[in-house]
């Protein structure tokens, strides 16, 4: 039987399928060809500019998601998705590095974009007469403040000020608004006499004046992007993270645009460092090194050597072309650091090591302290005190225990570095040899190990990046890498103790 | 009573004191009914002054392919949730409005959650049950959560709900002894409902339809929080306002307002027209 | 023919137990009672539309107790004559036909006799709304005896309407069930109207059935 209604239902479910196809057609491509940004609602105008600039010259659709950054930290958390996270504080983006505050850590790199501070907005010409925080709480004053809850800008200008001053300004408000901008846009419509707002924001509208704060400017806010950990392609969300923070590309429209940008990177498109890195690193680096390279799309040129020897080389291109040969040096000990830390920010520590005396297995010569190294008939192995840090360290240490004069008979060999010894020690050519104790890992089934009774023995490995680097933020990153909790094992693995961060409770 | 002569009044003789005037009743009618229908012309009058007064940037905005997507997907979206909720509203209305079985009442109150809860419930409802349960492999399969899907989904959820109250209404006015003659002159059950129940529904149904769409057209919080606000992908014309506002552009937020309201007017009209003539009407064809 | 033994009813708020009468074929009968006694759950049960809840139903011999609506061929013209708002009165009288899937000459041809039978030609283009009362339960009286029932059941079907549609359609009702040979079952509460229709009374009383023959 025919029924209208009947075919209405059919003709519905036709209509349905359609209207889905037509959807899907217009709808973009697979994931892999496209980026989602979070970005800080406040910050809209330089981040469209910069995503139009990207998604043009390199083909890559990048979907945006904007409110404000506390917000947006709440659904990156529950949604688990997405590649970037643009920050109006970089608080929020530790936070979701720190994995505290959460039940996982969201993000991983963090870069740093450029700087803003809070400040009053008022009508322009400032018709309330409002010079300060002060005026905010009067009784004609009519105050629109974001949310801190949801909010940078309240949560920064909250923690510039005492809870009294904070709690004051709180009680009097008038309105509560979700972003920067609504804040920004009641005082452009009248709507209220004052907000406090970004001073990029103020300058983004022509019709409001600000009023600086001292109270505010006490310390710098950072705006900075972070890689999410559930990027899918961590390479590309790079790329673009690194073109937004490159000082000759995405920075200048931040500047454009009322912002003080940090001091980026300069842009490549694919950036080469290069890291100075101590023989005894060599091993635990080397991985983490590869693994960086592939993760960021850079090149790092790693030259590993004595310590000794890199030092004298930066001294030497110092002295010569006044400029340093390395981004980043990551030395044996803090002893190599301290000679060249004139030319490179603070550093980090990430391991130490002690020394020990590698025996044959099963110590067929029975050495149990320095001493017996002096004995007749010895065979012993060290460092050359002046290509190595070990070696240096070595003499040192025998020199307080009074016994390199004693010992020196007995040495038949001086290479630069420990690998050697150790290797003639497995291979039963020498009876002893002074290295660290990482050196005798790789050989654990042919060679024992003697303690040191010293409490000198111990080598510190810090790291650090070099002041005038053209790619200061990535040579950071690759720090920040080497002391991260993930290298913790590797350097473990290789008899080192840890000194950087470990892994959130 | 005092005991003074008068002759009865007309008053007196009809109970009544006077003819009185009808006109202060329709004057209060009108005024009352004027302050609302003041209220949303004055609404939509601001809307349009402060848009011409900002015109490059409003026109600006409306141009972007941003909207232009948004506007797709909006009609698109509405369409299909509207559709689907008359899919599931008619079987609900049906057999709510006819049958009575255990547990009637809890299935009644279940299906006016949606309906007074907060449509951002809804919406953070969705979201954990896609990303915080086991269904986050279908979600990770399927491109539910912040894709299209979500917004269809969480226009769905809330829209269904008043389908679904709108047509039991209808249900409870069609008589069901029309259905039973249908039944004695020799229809199944199926027969009765397709070629006398639904064609008697028509207008309920139109009017189920409408109204799904209508909330689906300005649903914004669930899908904010659901479907995520990514422009040209989950940007439906609400999330648009929302977006424009939030990033200091009112002017913008108020041209794709001033869209909406054009849209749900012409969509309305259409449907009205629709409605109007009798080709749903007819039993057999 | 209508025969029920001990039928038992039990729908809503009613309780009607051990009802047992029996209408010949061909017969004209009126069931009488107040209202609210079950006249119309008792038309009701017999149609198919409320379940009986025990005894027998024997409807032209066959056991109707468990047959659905659709397989009893009663034809029903319920109290308000509950027409499809949304059809002609053309639509009204082919429905039954087109269900039993009658080819288009002889629904044609049922219609043309029906519309006379029943005094419809004038109405045909029409639908329901604007019909009056008289109008609109002979549309319902076509509509049921358009396939040739054996059983006509009416519920109160002349008793809203004005004097002179009421005498006009007691006098149509005789003319036609005597023209079909229909078994009539007609509910009313009015005497008059069951003394010039009926050769059979039924009675409700007190839930029980009392049958009399018409003096």
């Amino acid at each position: 039987m025919q029924n209208g209604f009947r075919v209405a239902a059919v003709t519905s479910i036709a209509v349905v399928a359609a209207l889905a196809w037509l959807l899907r057609a217009g709808s973009t491509g697979p994931e892999g060809d496209t980026l989602i940004l979070y970005y800080a609602a406040g910050i809209r105008q330089p981040v469209e500019e910069v995503i139009d600039e990207y998604s043009e010259k390199y083909d890559v659709e990048i979907q945006t998601q904007s409110a404000g950054s506390g917000r947006l930290m709440a659904t990156i958390a529950d949604l688990g998705k997405g590649d970037l996270f643009l920050a109006a504080d970089v608080d929020y983006l530790e936070q979701l590095r720190a994995g505290e505050t959460f039940d996982n850590r969201y993000v991983e790199e963090i870069l740093p974009v450029a700087y803003q501070r809070p400040v009053i907005a008022v009508a322009r010409g400032n018709p309330k007469n409002i010079q300060g925080l002060d005026d905010l709480v009067r009784e004609d004053v009519k105050l629109s403040l974001a949310d801190p809850k949801v909010a940078a800008i309240s949560k920064t200008a909250r923690s510039r000020l005492t809870s009294d001053t904070w709690d004051a300004l709180w009680e009097h408000k008038f309105a509560t608004r979700d972003t920067v901008n609504m804040v920004a846009g009641d005082v452009k419509l009248g709507a209220a006499d004052a907000g406090i707002i970004w001073d990029a924001t103020a300058t983004q509208y022509p019709s409001i004046d600000m009023v600086a704060v001292p109270e505010f400017d006490a310390k710098q806010n950072q705006i900075a992007v972070g890689v999410l950990t559930s990027a899918k392609d961590p390479t590309r969300a790079l790329h673009f993270a690194r073109y937004l923070t490159a000082r000759d590309r995405g920075l200048q429209s931040f500047e454009k645009h009322g912002y003080r940008p940090v001091e980026g990177d300069k842009w490549a498109e694919k950036p080469e460092i290069s890291l100075y890195c101590g023989g005894l690193n060599w091993l635990a680096t080397e991985p983490i090194v590869k693994e960086f390279q592939k993760r960021e799309g850079c090149q790092v040129l790693t030259r590993y050597g004595g310590c000794g020897q890199l030092v004298g080389e930066m001294q030497a291109r110092v002295g010569s072309h006044n400029q340093l040969p390395c981004d980043a040096y990551f030395a044996c000990d803090v002893t190599y650091m301290e000679r060249v830390q004139q030319w490179f920010d603070s550093p980090r520590d990430v391991s130490k090591v002690e020394m020990v005396i590698a025996v044959q297995k099963g110590n067929p010569e029975d050495v149990k302290q320095l001493s017996d190294l002096a004995r007749d008939g010895m065979q012993v192995g060290l460092c050359n005190p002046q290509l190595s840090a070990l070696g240096d360290l070595t003499k040192q240490l025998l020199d307080r225990h009074a016994l390199y004069e004693a010992v020196s008979p007995n040495v038949q060999d001086q290479p630069a570095t420990a690998a050697s010894l150790v290797e003639q020690v497995s291979l039963q050519r020498l009876d002893a040899a002074i290295v660290y104790r990482a050196n005798t890992a790789a050989e654990e089934n042919r060679v024992d190990v003697v303690e040191i009774d010293d409490p000198n023995v111990w080598a510190v490995q810090p790291v650090a990046v070099s002041k005038n680097s053209g790619h200061k933020h990535l040579s950071e990153r690759l720090m920040q890498r080497l002391i991260s909790a993930d290298s913790q094992p590797v350097f473990e693995d290789l008899k080192f103790q840890w000194l950087g961060e470990t892994a959130g409770p | 009573m005092t005991a003074r002569m008068r002759t009865p009044s007309q008053a007196e003789r009809t109970g009544i004191e006077k003819s009185r005037s009808d006109v202060p009743f329709y004057a209060g009618l009108g005024i009352l009914a004027s302050v609302y229908l003041v209220l949303i012309a004055s609404l939509i009058v601001a809307d349009v002054y402060y848009a011409t007064k900002e015109s490059s940037r409003v026109w600006e905005v409306l141009a972007s392919p941003e909207i232009r997507y948004a506007i797709k997907l909006s009609l698109i979206s509405c369409s299909i949730s509207a559709i689907a909720s008359l899919w599931v509203a008619v079987p609900i209305g049906y057999l709510m409005s006819r049958y009575t079985f255990r547990g009637k009442l809890v299935v009644d109150a279940l299906l006016d959650i949606p309906i007074f809860l907060p449509p951002l419930v809804v919406g953070l409802s969705l979201l954990i049950l896609f990303r915080q349960t086991f269904l986050y492999r279908v979600d990770d399969a399927l491109l539910i959560s912040l894709h299209i899907p979500a917004v269809i989904l969480a226009q769905f959820s809330v829209s269904s709900a008043f389908a679904v109250r709108s047509l039991r209404e209808t249900f409870d006015e069609i008589s069901p002894r029309s259905e039973q003659v249908a039944l004695t002159l020799g229809c199944s059950r199926s027969q009765a409902f397709w070629s006398v129940v639904m064609p008697e529904a028509r207008h309920g149904l139109l009017t189920a339809g409408t109204l799904a769409w209508a909330r689906s057209f300005g649903e914004f919080g669930p899908i904010l929080i659901f479907a995520g606000s990514t422009r040209m992908r989950t940007e439906v014309l609400p999330v648009s306002v929302h977006l424009e506002h939030s990033s200091g552009n009112t002017a913008g937020a108020v041209g794709v307002s001033l869209l909406m309201v054009v849209v749900a007017v012409i969509v309305l009209v259409v449907v009205r027209l629709l409605g109007g003539s009798d080709t749903l009407g007819r039993g057999f064809k | 023919m209508i025969q029920a033994d001990r039928l038992c009813i039990q729908a809503g708020g009613f309780h009607l137990t051990d009802l047992s009468f029996h209408v010949p074929q061909g017969a004209y009968c009126v069931l009488m009672g107040r209202t609210g006694s079950g006249k119309t759950t008792l038309l009701e049960s017999i149609c198919g539309l409320k379940p009986i809840a025990g005894g027998r139903l024997l409807l032209d011999d066959r056991d109707a107790c468990k047959l659905k609506p659709a397989a009893r061929g009663i034809g029903l013209v319920p109290q308000d004559g509950a027409l499809f708002y949304t059809m002609t009165v053309r639509q009204h009288l082919e429905f039954a036909l087109r269900i039993r899937r009658w080819n288009k000459a002889d629904i044609a041809r049922r219609i043309g006799e029906l519309a006379e039978l029943i005094e419809l030609e004038p109405l045909l283009d029409r639908r329901p709304r604007g019909l009056s009362g008289g109008e609109r339960q002979r549309v319902a009286l076509g509509r049921a005896l358009a396939f040739r029932p054996r059983i006509l059941c009416m519920d109160e079907p002349i008793s809203a309407l004005d004097d002179e549609s009421r005498n006009h359609l007691v006098g149509l009702l005789k003319r036609v069930q005597q023209d079909t040979g229909v078994t009539a079952l007609h509910v009313t509460h009015n005497r008059q109207e069951a003394d010039q229709l009926a050769d059979l009374h039924l009675q409700i009383v007190d839930g029980r059935v009392e049958q009399s023959q018409h003096a």
